[in-house]
């Protein structure tokens, strides 16, 4: 935890299940809080960087892949969110766009003690 | 009968254009199908005899310009030569003209283009490569040739890239613009060949090019709406994976002018942005790609300034894509000295004339 971090109890872990998410506003800040097929709670910025859509009204999806033109693998680890809007996709753990290079979204860090969920933003 | 040079036997000096220069979109003609029928098998042979030749331009030209091409009469007495169909003409009228490196033949004869009887189709493009061989490219090693295909039979294509390929003036498989897109993987054997025998893959409209709604009324809206095709087929080999699954692939489009060309980058990395999920076998941005490993060629320009000009450069994010052309000797073809505007940049200039078709034709 950094020094000029807030950390605020946003629910407890039965409140969110796998491949869900679910908006808080923490410390002034709308965060989006989403839990991946591994369990793991995840906490991003809830604005797309790509026209400002509230991502909270989009899904959590799971990757799809190819190994060459006309295949679809579709892993269902649910670590994307998509935009409702125009579909962008974030990917939960880094915050990067999956596919614009200049898109991403800010990631927060997410802890877990005992039965609740904490997430911390800057100040 | 009038007669009036169109030939200007003032050579122009490299200095003049401010650069070496391929031409990369130079048509010789094939006057009649007849002319293939030595280089034809049986049965195709005596077809040929009875043809017509493949897709004729549908509208009656308001200029009067049937294919395009100038009679040049120097002499009454003399015997009329037609600009392309015509090696020593053509060596006056550009090549010598204006120095050039080399010139790209492109012909005006797509087999390709014919909705019927294929096998007919792709003897007629194995026997035009013959004849382009021993009729023009062998008489000056300044020609570079386009390797004609029936894509109608794609595995018979491949063949045929697979056999003249190896000729060391040979640069590109030539498909023509047609209504199907050749990013359907039916078309692969054409590409894999293409990469495998290291030669490019042109495209080019021919008279039967059509735009998004078919055939249109006028010859001036016809040829207005060819760039849409052009583009339609890109966009076609973007998405269909062509480029993906062929990484050494090399494509240039002809005859369709270049100033799309910014917008079909934008707007094929927006599509890829919203809607990659359907098409996950693309990597990367679509104008990532297609900067390395497409070219367009300038001809018909835009009539513009060098200010305007340059800020389609800039909308490219490239000096790399453009190769310049003249498409001789057809109606519109742009002359060397005043196509580009003037105030361009020497660097951009040299890059448009000579450096960029260079490096995508692996010349020396």
């Amino acid at each position: 935890m950094t020094s000029a971090a807030t950390v605020v109890r946003v629910c407890s872990i039965e409140e969110l299940g796998i491949g869900q998410m679910r908006k808080f506003t923490v410390a002034g800040k709308p965060v989006l809080l989403v839990r991946s097929g591994d369990g793991r709670y995840h906490a991003l910025r809830s604005i797309c960087s790509h026209q400002g859509v509230d991502l909270s009204r989009g899904s959590v999806t799971g990757r799809i892949t190819s190994s060459g033109v006309g295949e679809y693998r579709y892993t269902a680890d649910f670590e994307i969110v998509r935009c409702g809007r125009h579909g962008y996709q974030f990917d939960v753990t880094t915050g990067r766009c999956l596919l614009d290079p200049k898109a991403r979204v800010k990631i927060y860090r997410v802890h877990v003690e005992g039965n609740d969920v904490l997430v911390e933003v800057d100040a | 009968m009038t007669v009036e040079s169109r030939v200007d036997k003032t050579n122009v000096s490299r200095s003049e254009i401010g650069a070496q220069v391929i031409d990369c979109d130079v048509h010789e003609l094939v006057l009649s199908p007849k002319e293939l029928a030595p280089y034809m098998q049986e049965p195709w042979r005596e077809w040929s005899l009875r043809w017509l030749g493949p897709s004729p331009i549908r509208y009656v030209h308001p200029l009067g310009a049937s294919t395009g091409t100038n009679v040049a009469l120097r002499k009454e007495s003399e015997t009329p030569r037609l600009s392309g169909a015509d090696l020593s003409l053509m060596q006056e009228e550009i090549l010598d003209r204006y120095g050039m490196a080399h010139a790209v033949l492109t012909s005006s004869f797509f087999p390709g283009a014919m909705k019927v009887q294929a096998e007919f189709a792709t003897a007629a493009a194995s026997a035009y490569n013959d004849w382009v061989i021993e009729n023009w490219l062998e008489r000056d090693p300044r020609l570079l040739g386009s390797i004609c295909v029936a894509p109608q039979q794609p595995e018979q294509a491949a063949r045929e890239i697979d056999r003249v390929g190896g000729h060391p003036q040979m640069v590109q498989v030539m498909l023509p613009i047609i209504d199907s897109g050749y990013g359907h993987p039916s078309y692969h054997p054409i590409f894999a060949a293409a990469v495998r025998n290291d030669v490019a893959v042109a495209m080019h409209q021919t008279g039967d090019t059509a735009g998004p709604n078919g055939l249109p009324p006028y010859y001036a809206q016809w040829h207005a709406e060819i760039p849409l095709a052009g583009m339609a087929q890109v966009y076609s080999l973007v998405f269909n994976g062509v480029f993906a699954k062929f990484q050494e692939l090399r494509v240039i489009v002809l005859e369709t002018g270049f100033t799309w060309l910014p917008h079909l980058l934008l707007h094929a990395d927006q599509k890829y942005k919203y809607l990659g999920i359907e098409t996950p076998w693309l990597h990367e941005l679509p104008s990532n790609t297609l900067k390395g490993r497409l070219r367009v060629g300038t001809q018909p320009i835009e009539e513009m300034t060098a200010a305007d000009f340059n800020r389609f450069i800039e909308l490219m994010g490239s000096e790399d894509m453009l190769v310049f052309c003249t498409d001789y000797p057809h109606w519109d073809s742009d002359e060397p000295l005043r196509a580009l505007p003037s105030g361009l940049r020497p660097e951009l200039r040299k890059k448009i004339f000579y450096e960029n078709a260079r490096a995508f034709y692996r010349l020396p």
